[in-house]
């Protein structure tokens, strides 16, 4: 039985889902949804680094899926289709955000691991029953699209920390931001060679032995900068 | 939509996704094909009989399905929601704006609909939706004719995958009444033979 065959979606229910904004564009576009129909914005209590100012104080914002109560009265993710015998299915699957799509795997010392203490069944996930390399796609993938969201993030406070209190900024400034920058990036990628895309996505975050900014992600983290300046 | 406008809508599947109401999924019974029904359960991993349900057909129905060796048939209709009394497959956002979590895999009635074939011609269905009224230039004619010809094909494959199941039952004497899990499981087994034979 595949792990998520007569999945009652508690992932859906018990977790909180921190969008980033490739997410928040996707959702939006693919649902033809405005960012504040689906998302909740809260305050962080600790910095993240992908947390969004809106003025000039240090209080930091992070995106979260919304959630609505359920037939039971339990909160849910606004996208959760409840059908019968209590399965629960994505109701935007081909564009569910990046934490789902990861979700319960993770990158350990560069092998492919599925968490522990998760909602799911003791034993539902095992590494020698999954395609470890379609995973691996998937986390590489996520890596990059957090590097670059906090790339966009910082532009956005560093323009936030310049905003005189009485003209803080709003939630849905901040969206508008999100789409317009990430309608901007959608064409970087594009145009980028594959073998080039591969080398970013395939050794996000270390240098291996490159001066500092020469490597890969780090030039491509420079042309994000000049696409949303 | 919310505050913000994402871009012009143009064709009839932006309009449809951009409709708050969905009254199409509210107001109507959707009755999915087989072909419909397969590619649901197959793709979200779900038994039919949890998206689904066995309602009262005329007992002439061409695509009405027995349970017993009497006339009385059904027709699998979309299972609408307790809660909501909307096609269970429904979703909501904040502000209570609704869209179909089927989203590409949504039965074949839903992709058509309101385009309906009147010899030959196609028409749309008048005072069906709360969003707006159609005509014929807000949809893409030579689209809609193909997509209901594709229809109108795969129910002819389910009348007759309907019909196997019905001689089944008619022969299985003292073996019934079925349930409609088990019509589920052999609509299922019939049409992943078909898939089978097409690779």
């Amino acid at each position: 039985m595949r792990p998520c065959e007569g999945c009652v979606g508690e992932c859906c229910r018990q977790y909180f889902v921190s969008l980033n904004g490739q997410d928040v564009s996707t959702i939006a576009t693919e649902m033809r949804l405005a960012p504040e129909q689906f998302i909740t914005i809260a305050q962080e209590q600790e910095a993240t680094g992908v947390g969004f100012k809106l003025d000039a104080t240090k209080t930091t914002f992070s995106l979260v899926l919304a959630k609505r109560p359920g037939s039971d009265g339990r909160q849910q993710c606004n996208f959760l289709m409840e059908l019968g015998n209590g399965i629960g299915r994505c109701g935007i699957y081909p564009s569910r955000p990046s934490a789902c799509r990861v979700f319960p795997a993770q990158l350990r010392h560069g092998a492919i691991e599925f968490r522990d203490g998760i909602v799911c069944p003791k034993g539902a996930w095992n590494v020698a029953g999954n395609d470890l390399a379609a995973w691996r796609s998937l986390l590489l993938r996520s890596h990059m699209e957090w590097g670059v969201y906090a790339t966009v993030v910082r532009c956005w406070n560093a323009q936030a920390a310049r905003t005189p209190r009485a003209e803080m900024r709003t939630p849905n400034d901040y969206y508008t931001y999100l789409l317009d920058r990430y309608e901007r990036l959608s064409t970087l990628e594009r145009d980028l060679p594959p073998d080039e895309l591969q080398a970013v996505l395939d050794r996000w975050g270390q240098r291996d032995g490159a001066p500092a900014g020469k490597a890969p992600w780090e030039r491509f983290l420079t042309k994000v900068e000049q696409a949303i300046a | 939509m919310g505050t913000r406008d994402l871009d012009p809508m143009q064709t009839k599947e932006e309009r449809w996704l951009a409709c708050a109401r969905k009254s199409c999924c509210r107001d109507t019974i959707v009755y999915p094909s087989g072909t419909d029904i397969y590619r649901i359960s197959t793709t979200l991993l779900v038994p039919p009989w949890d998206f689904t349900v066995a309602l009262p057909a005329p007992d002439t129905a061409e695509d009405g399905f027995a349970l017993d060796r009497t006339n009385a048939r059904y027709r699998a209709a979309l299972a609408k929601s307790e809660s909501t009394q909307a096609c269970t497959f429904l979703i909501f956002a904040l502000d209570d704006a609704a869209r179909c979590g089927l989203g590409a895999l949504r039965p074949g009635p839903c992709h058509s609909f309101p385009s309906y074939l009147d010899g030959g011609e196609v028409k749309l269905m008048q005072g069906v939706c709360s969003c707006r009224t159609w005509t014929v230039d807000d949809v893409d004619v030579d689209l809609e004719r193909d997509l209901l010809l594709a229809q109108a094909r795969e129910r002819e494959t389910y009348k007759g995958v309907i019909g196997s199941w019905n001689a089944f039952v008619a022969r299985a004497g003292d073996e019934g009444p079925y349930e409609y899990s088990d019509y589920c499981r052999y609509l299922l087994d019939a049409y992943a033979q078909m898939a089978n034979a097409t690779v």
